[in-house]
């Protein structure tokens, strides 16, 4: 799966590309207005990732190009921008999904992952691990084809966890991805922990090995292979 | 008290009693004039009578006869001669038989001796008809007065309200005036000059201002927007380091430390960010919420940390109160009412919440001190109970939002150590 991350920010893109290899997706740069206009035209990718300050032009207008010669492109504005306007004028535009920076990579490797499956397996929207099998489109578990219990907000841990496979996701990632707004934080993860735990009971009262581990304070981690 | 009020006022007291007074003087002055017509008027019949007294009469029943024919004049007969032999003028009531009545006459009194006997020979004029002239010429003259009283304040009047036309445009043009809408205050042309000064100051003031304004308004914008991009940087490269294998306890506590402090600067942009774009935007794009679904929501989201503290939880929430808001800012709002309320409870305290179609009331139990009285509306006004997790701009935000959205935002701390919060939702 091609993606194309469109960042004038060296260390960002560096750092995006690093983590969403690691998922099993090509990535690649471009760091200007011409140089994304040019790669967003030539090739098909399965998504763009799409800042909208960028050197040489609006991440806008290309957007609107974009749209016009490749409609079914799937594409996420990253923008340091004025948030409440930009993600209305980019939503409005045909853009799949906005991700105000500063975000978690986790976050964004669940975006991805979710237009990724849009785009690709259109209507079996189905994730699978071992037993465990998540309908995204029906927002339902089955874990060895009996059904899980699950709440809506432990069914968007489990999506984010499983976008982020082996991957450690911050206390920090996972709480942002559970509230989903600007509202003033706790800094103490009550809401983190508490989800997590029913999550993993119901998935291990199912019968599912122990897929999710704590990594010291800092995260869990959602590993298909552990034994 | 409005200045032109006082001015007609104080303008209108003086002319009352200049017009009164002069009126009075006036009556005073004609008065006089009139006695001293009619006192002369009497003398010379006094004159008269004492020539015919000496050529024509002889007897006194000829005095009694002229009386007959003139009531006006009188002998009265006296047993002798007064010592002071001067004329006596006086105002004396007499019935008159033309109108039946008591009616007020001047008299002269003068002592005469005919045929060697005294007399005192009484002249008198009826005052009747001349009082009634003299009744009229004065109201006449009152009117007169009145009117020109009148006249000179209503002149005054539109004057004044055309001389001050300036000012009271320059006070509406305030009164409409607003730091953040970047439009010029237009003023009338005016050639007093006094109110040309005060206009070309206000103008320099307001300018001064909005250019004060305007540039802390970017630099927090710029600040807060240069500010994401490292922060991302930051996010990303934390995100890739709890990644590295072999990570000891003691790196991910440090990690973790950081991680944390990440979280905090993130929230304090987005905060600041917001707080810049409520500052110098007045108009978001609004559609219908639920706000007491937005609430529910709200309140699940903090399920865990009002566990954590132990608090009892009242809630009565409508089942749907429609408003018109910008979803975000609602969100927020009400978010940041609620952590308040539970960050800044006591241990087991109590949490009220009530929502109907006119309010929205958040009540906790917390420190015996009022809010207000600690400042903790202002920007980065921490609390002393507050942790170091609270960046201090949650009220501020608050404030801010339903001054934007026109929800007027009530707080009051009635009994000791119960904080309430209310937003009106009209």
């Amino acid at each position: 799966m091609k993606l194309l991350i469109v960042e004038d920010e060296p260390e960002l893109a560096a750092g995006l590309r690093a983590y969403l290899s690691g998922q099993h997706y090509v990535c690649e740069l471009a760091a200007t207005f011409d140089e994304a206009q040019e790669k967003m035209l030539l090739y098909d990718y399965d998504c763009i990732l799409l800042d909208l300050t960028l050197p040489g032009g609006d991440g806008l207008a290309l957007l609107r190009e974009l749209k016009q010669q490749r409609p079914e492109a799937g594409v996420i504005i990253t923008s340091a921008r004025n948030a409440l306007d930009d993600r209305i004028t980019g939503l409005h535009l045909g853009a799949d999904d906005y991700l105000p920076k500063p975000f978690h990579l986790p976050e964004l490797s669940a975006r991805v992952a979710a237009i990724v499956r849009r785009r690709r397996y259109n209507g079996t929207n189905l994730v699978r691990v071992g037993d465990l099998t998540v309908d995204v489109a029906a927002r339902a578990a089955t874990l060895a084809g009996q059904p899980l219990n699950l709440t809506r907000t432990e069914l968007d841990l489990l999506l984010l966890l499983l976008a982020n496979q082996g991957r450690v996701i911050s206390k920090g990632a996972i709480a942002e991805h559970l509230s989903g707004n600007d509202a003033e934080q706790f800094d103490t993860y009550e809401t983190v922990y508490a989800h997590v735990k029913n999550l993993k009971r119901k998935l291990t009262e199912g019968g599912a090995p122990n897929y999710i581990r704590m990594v010291y304070g800092l995260g869990y981690r959602f590993s298909a292979d552990s034994q | 008290m409005k200045l032109l009020t006082r001015t007609t006022l104080i303008f209108l007291f003086y002319a009352s009693v200049v017009a009164g007074a002069g009126t009075f003087v006036y009556y005073s002055l004609i008065n006089k004039l009139y006695y001293a017509y009619v006192d002369r008027t009497l003398s010379r019949r006094k004159l008269r009578v004492e020539k015919a007294m000496r050529l024509y009469l002889h007897s006194p029943a000829d005095l009694a006869y002229w009386h007959q024919l003139d009531h006006n004049v009188e002998f009265v007969p006296l047993r002798h001669l007064p010592p002071r032999r001067a004329d006596r003028l006086s105002v004396r009531p007499m019935y008159n038989e033309l109108t039946g009545k008591s009616q007020p006459y001047r008299q002269l009194a003068s002592a005469v001796t005919f045929q060697g006997r005294p007399y005192e020979l009484q002249i008198r004029l009826s005052l009747f008809d001349t009082q009634q002239l003299l009744l009229r010429i004065v109201l006449a003259g009152g009117v007169l007065f009145g009117l020109l009283v009148l006249g000179l304040f209503g002149l005054q009047f539109a004057l004044n309200r055309r001389l001050w036309q300036p000012f009271y445009a320059l006070l509406d043009q305030l009164h409409k005036y607003k730091l953040n809408r970047s439009q010029p205050v237009t003023l009338p042309e005016t050639r007093i000059r006094e109110f040309q000064e005060l206009q070309d100051a206000v103008q320099l003031l307001l300018r001064q201002n909005q250019r004060v304004y305007r540039r802390q308004k970017e630099f927090t914008e710029n600040a807060a927007h240069e500010i994401q991009t490292p922060l991302a940087i930051l996010h990303t490269q934390l995100d890739l380091l709890v990644q590295a294998p072999g990570l000891t306890e003691e790196q991910a506590t440090h990690i973790e430390g950081i991680m944390s402090v990440t979280h905090r600067l993130t929230h304090l942009t987005k905060s600041l960010l917001l707080l810049a774009q409520l500052d110098s935007k007045l108009f978001f794009a609004t559609e219908i919420v639920d706000v007491a679904a937005v609430v529910r929501t709200q309140v699940a989201h903090l399920r865990e940390q009002i566990a954590v503290r132990n608090l009892t939880v009242e809630t009565d929430i409508a089942d749907s109160v429609p408003l018109c808001v910008h979803r975000g800012l609602l969100e927020v709002l009400v978010s940041n009412l609620l952590v308040n309320a539970i960050r800044h409870n006591l241990p087991g305290g109590r949490l009220r919440i009530l929502v109907t179609t006119e309010v929205l009331v958040v009540e906790n139990t917390g420190r015996p001190e009022s809010l207000q009285e600690a400042g903790l509306f202002n920007r980065f006004q921490k609390s002393t109970d507050s942790p170091a997790e609270s960046v201090g701009l949650g009220l501020a935000l608050v404030l801010q939002i339903c001054t934007n959205c026109g929800l007027p935002l009530r707080y009051s701390y009635q009994e000791p150590g119960i904080h309430r919060q209310q937003v009106l939702l009209q």
